[in-house]
């Protein structure tokens, strides 16, 4: 028993149908037609009047769209394209030793500014550079500080010993520290 | 002695002739800025570049300012193309195809119906029906929408499988099909006198 949506594929009202489906798409070469048709739809060309018509007509069709003119590129456009596109290559790239490639310009996005991406990149590394130099000149004045309040009021009393003196400089360090990481995380 | 004549060798244009045939491998060249790879690849691919932009844009002053952008291009992007994703010529005729749909539609909005006739070259000594024929065809060729006239140009007119004209279009090929269905429909339809008189007549 055969199904009631089966197709007859040998049936000339089918190949009369996917013949002019075909001849819609392809047109009348058959060589660019679907290999699993081609086949069986030129032989009904050849067998059926109607099918014969349709051909001849998608034939005329092909001819008549192919009396639009070849297309000739005109002589000079090559040396025109060459000279006018390394010409400006080569303004663009005046750094001789960088590769012409994979440069990627920093400044491309926004003049004068970085780049959304590159900010957030430096950005840690910056802070950090900041806070080293922050601590530095905090130790610095700290240091100071611990001789020049007392001035002269001091050198009369004993002196301190070294290691007293270490760890009072050390209890500065340490705060210095703590605030200037606070500072840098403030800047974060 | 001949050691040392060996070693000379021009470091920009010395390309072997597996790399000259090679499009992949002119590209990378191009990249590091070797300028006698990239005439190789202008060279080669220029004719069908042009083709296409012409045939959709009607002009030859258009279809060189995309040809020449398209090079441009290919020049400036040439180390962002991968050829394992896709040939070079796909990529060269997506980017003149998205160029080309831009201007044209930029241009339909300045004048609507301003196609150049076809520019016939003397040495072709072409009727004057003939000329005429033709520019009626081209003329209907443009009034197609954007891609029913861009399947037909790639299929009938460049010659390209309908596979390639599915990956260019970036469509399937069932796709395609209906493009072409569609757009030879109605250029047949838009040219039916001019096929009727080259019909055969049983009588």
């Amino acid at each position: 028993m055969t199904d009631k949506f089966s197709v007859d594929k040998d049936s000339s009202k089918y190949k009369l149908q996917r013949l002019k489906e075909v001849l819609d798409i392809y047109g009348a070469r058959s060589e660019l037609w679907p290999e699993a048709d081609r086949a069986r739809l030129l032989e009904i060309i050849s067998q059926d009047r109607r099918a014969h018509s349709l051909f001849l007509e998608a034939k005329a069709f092909d001819s008549l769209i192919q009396t639009v003119p070849d297309i000739k590129v005109p002589e000079e456009l090559n040396l025109r394209i060459l000279s006018s596109v390394l010409k400006t290559e080569r303004s663009d790239n005046a750094t001789p030793d960088v590769p012409r490639n994979n440069v990627v310009p920093l400044f491309s996005n926004r003049q004068g500014r970085l780049p959304f991406k590159a900010t957030r990149k430096i950005l840690p590394t910056a802070a950090l550079m900041a806070a080293s130099l922050l601590i530095g000149v905090y130790i610095g004045y700290s240091d100071l500080s611990t001789i020049s309040p007392l001035g002269d009021a001091t050198t009369e009393v004993a002196v301190l010993e070294a290691t007293e003196q270490n760890e009072f400089s050390n209890l500065l360090m340490e705060q210095s520290m703590e605030e200037s990481l606070s500072f840098t995380e403030d800047l974060l | 002695m001949s050691h040392e004549m060996t070693e000379i060798k021009p470091p920009i244009a010395s390309i072997s002739d597996d790399d000259r045939n090679n499009d992949s491998e002119l590209v990378k060249q191009a990249a590091n800025g070797n300028e006698t790879a990239y005439a190789i690849l202008v060279e080669r691919h220029l004719k069908q570049i042009f083709s296409v932009a012409r045939r959709m844009l009607g002009n030859d002053a258009d279809a060189e300012d995309v040809s020449q952008e398209v090079f441009l291009r290919l020049w400036k992007h040439a180390g962002t193309f991968d050829s394992e994703r896709s040939k070079l010529t796909t990529w060269l005729h997506r980017i003149t195809i998205n160029l080309c749909i831009d201007r044209y539609r930029t241009r339909k909005l300045v004048a609507i119906d301003e196609v150049d006739e076809p520019v016939i070259s003397g040495d072709q000594e072409r009727s004057i029906q003939e000329q005429q024929l033709s520019a009626r065809v081209e003329e209907k060729l443009h009034s197609l929408p954007d891609r029913q006239r861009l399947a037909i140009i790639l299929f009938h007119y460049e010659g390209h499988s309908m596979k390639t004209v599915a990956e260019l279009l970036e469509i399937s090929v069932e796709a395609v099909e209906s493009l072409l269905a569609r757009a030879r429909r109605k250029l047949k339809q838009a040219l039916k006198s001019e096929l009727a008189a080259l019909l055969p007549h049983d009588e």
